[in-house]
């Protein structure tokens, strides 16, 4: 279902055409999502098609970043070695003004301060040599 | 009034020992289950045309193959087919079953689930611990550290504690109730009593999560026989007789205006059963879930409709699913308590419900509701039995 290359001490997807645009905007410092051509839904990334309408034509595009936090939790036991320096640490869905939903940690902030709904802006953490990846941290 | 008759009904029960060491392989836990079912049945094994098989969906295919026709002695088979909806497998065989022999494909079919997860050196953290992909295909979670399933369902739980104003008590009388449950039944690997202040203690696994709100896998395997509820007349256990059958299976939509976390399918899986058993959430006496999680049990409880929306934490923090109390649900102690067999612990349990011979936790059983689900409750199927052919 998934592949994960570990070659640089931090799982990262093994890319392709579904991923690529994602990770390519992340060393860029852009938040890509998609957003259908046809109806104009913003979608959470990888979308093969839109899930709104079915059209094939879904290309990647850059959003404002902005957003809110949906859902969290927080990591008190750490499932990989590489994860043990972090704990404890949140996982969270973010939801971006336009729309989709992201899964990122949120940076920068205690995790007894985060609140459902808080707002949120970008912020680039490098987990790995040239792995800048998308965080989020209090706006 | 009409009366509606009976799609099929299970007439036999066989388990595995249950264990959280590592004793057999899967397998062998199945081909168990399977000889106890069928003996249970009061059949032979040639009697047997059918095989459904449900192998975990984090083991490998190569673990629970089609040939464990061969390991169990199975012969001319009319049915043989791995069944993979996650989860909600243990549930979905019976109704396969049930298709089956009301459409002459086979007349006698064994469901089988077995999983063996903890293997020298390797844990039950290890086991289902690797990266989740949550959102799509590709894996783009895993950098996050979004690494085993407490964590996946714990977005949810937060989320549905946030709609609805809950707090670690409501999660804690999941635990708390179905702890009283296990401990009237001899087959929940649970043994010691558990208050409130003792989950409130216990370690955070994934905050909002708990040690005790998170289920208990061991290595087990359950299986039935499924024929039609006519031929179970005559067979010598009592009958489960199966009145009705539901899916649903909603899609995950990551976007503003959808809240898949908290509208998941088992409402459109359990008012299609309804429908087909002609009967509503107010008739059902007992439910067994899948409670991989506590607030899976919560969800669950108001999907099915048995509380309104928002309403079962404070329905299970005030007793009422707990032994005593006006809802019994999880009698086995569940997943949290009982044992962890994936679609196999609600099929078990419902079975034994109907059937009632669970001794000091038999509760009324005239409708029964078991229902399962896969993924991040994401597929879900459920089953209305009775030990009544005609509704």
């Amino acid at each position: 279902m998934f592949d994960i290359d570990d070659s640089q001490g931090w799982p990262m997807p093994v890319l392709d055409d579904l991923n690529r645009p994602l990770f390519e905007g992340m060393k860029a410092g852009k938040v890509m999502v998609q957003k259908c051509d046809d109806c104009n839904t913003w979608l959470a990334p990888s979308a093969y098609i839109c899930e709104a309408c079915g059209s094939e034509n879904v290309p990647w595009v850059e959003a404002s970043g902005k957003g809110e936090l949906y859902t969290y939790v927080v990591y008190h036991r750490a499932y990989a070695p590489q994860f043990e320096s972090m704990v404890p640490y949140n996982v969270s869905l973010v939801e971006l003004e336009e729309g989709p939903r992201l899964l990122a940690n949120v940076i920068n902030i205690d995790n007894k301060d985060l609140q459902i709904g808080m707002a949120l802006k970008p912020v680039f953490k490098e987990v790995a040599d040239g792995l800048p990846l998308l965080c989020f941290e209090p706006a | 009034m009409a009366y509606k008759q009976a799609m099929s009904a299970i007439v036999g029960l066989g388990m595995s020992d249950l264990s959280r060491e590592y004793t057999h392989t899967s397998w062998q836990l199945a081909v168990i289950a399977i000889h106890r079912a069928i003996k249970d049945a009061g059949l032979n094994k040639d009697d047997i045309d059918g095989l459904l098989i449900n192998k975990s969906p984090v083991a490998s295919l190569s673990s629970l193959p089609m040939d464990l026709q061969d390991y169990a002695g199975l012969k001319d088979l009319q049915l043989n087919n791995v069944v993979e909806a996650e989860g909600s497998s243990g549930v979905q065989m019976v109704q396969q079953a049930t298709m089956a022999v009301q459409s002459g494909l086979a007349s006698t079919v064994v469901c089988v689930f077995s999983d063996a997860p903890i293997q020298p050196g390797i844990s039950t953290q290890t086991a289902f611990g690797m990266p989740l992909p949550l959102m799509g295909k590709t894996g783009i979670e895993a950098p996050t550290a979004l690494y085993g399933p407490v964590a996946a369902y714990g977005l949810g739980a937060r989320r549905y504690m946030h709609k609805y104003g809950l707090n670690e008590d409501h999660l804690g009388a999941v635990a708390v109730s179905q702890r009283e449950w296990a401990l009237k039944s001899p087959l929940a690997m649970m043994k010691k009593p558990l208050t409130m202040e003792d989950h409130h203690n216990s370690p955070y696994v994934v905050e909002p999560f708990h040690l005790f709100d998170c289920s208990f896998p061991g290595n087990g395997a359950v299986a039935v026989v499924v024929t039609s509820a006519d031929r179970a007349k005559d067979m010598p256990t009592p009958p489960v007789y199966v009145h009705g059958m539901g899916q649903g299976h909603r899609g995950v939509t990551n976007r503003r205006g959808f809240e898949p976390e908290v509208n998941v399918g088992a409402k459109l899986a359990g008012d299609r059963a309804y429908q087909m058993a002609g009967v509503t959430p107010a008739d059902i006496d007992v439910a067994e879930f899948y409670d991989a999680f506590s607030y899976c049990t919560l969800l669950q409880l108001e999907l099915y409709g048995f509380v309104p929306e928002g309403g079962a934490g404070e329905f299970v923090l005030d007793g009422q699913i707990a032994p005593g109390g006006s809802f019994p649900t999880n009698t086995g102690g569940g997943q949290l308590s009982g044992y962890y067999l994936q679609g196999g612990t609600p099929l078990s349990e419902g079975v034994m419900q109907t059937r009632g011979n669970c001794g000091e936790r038999q509760v009324k059983n005239d409708l029964v509701l078991s229902a399962a689900y896969g993924g991040r409750m994401q597929f879900h199927a459920c089953m209305i039995t009775s030990p009544h052919q005609t509704l």
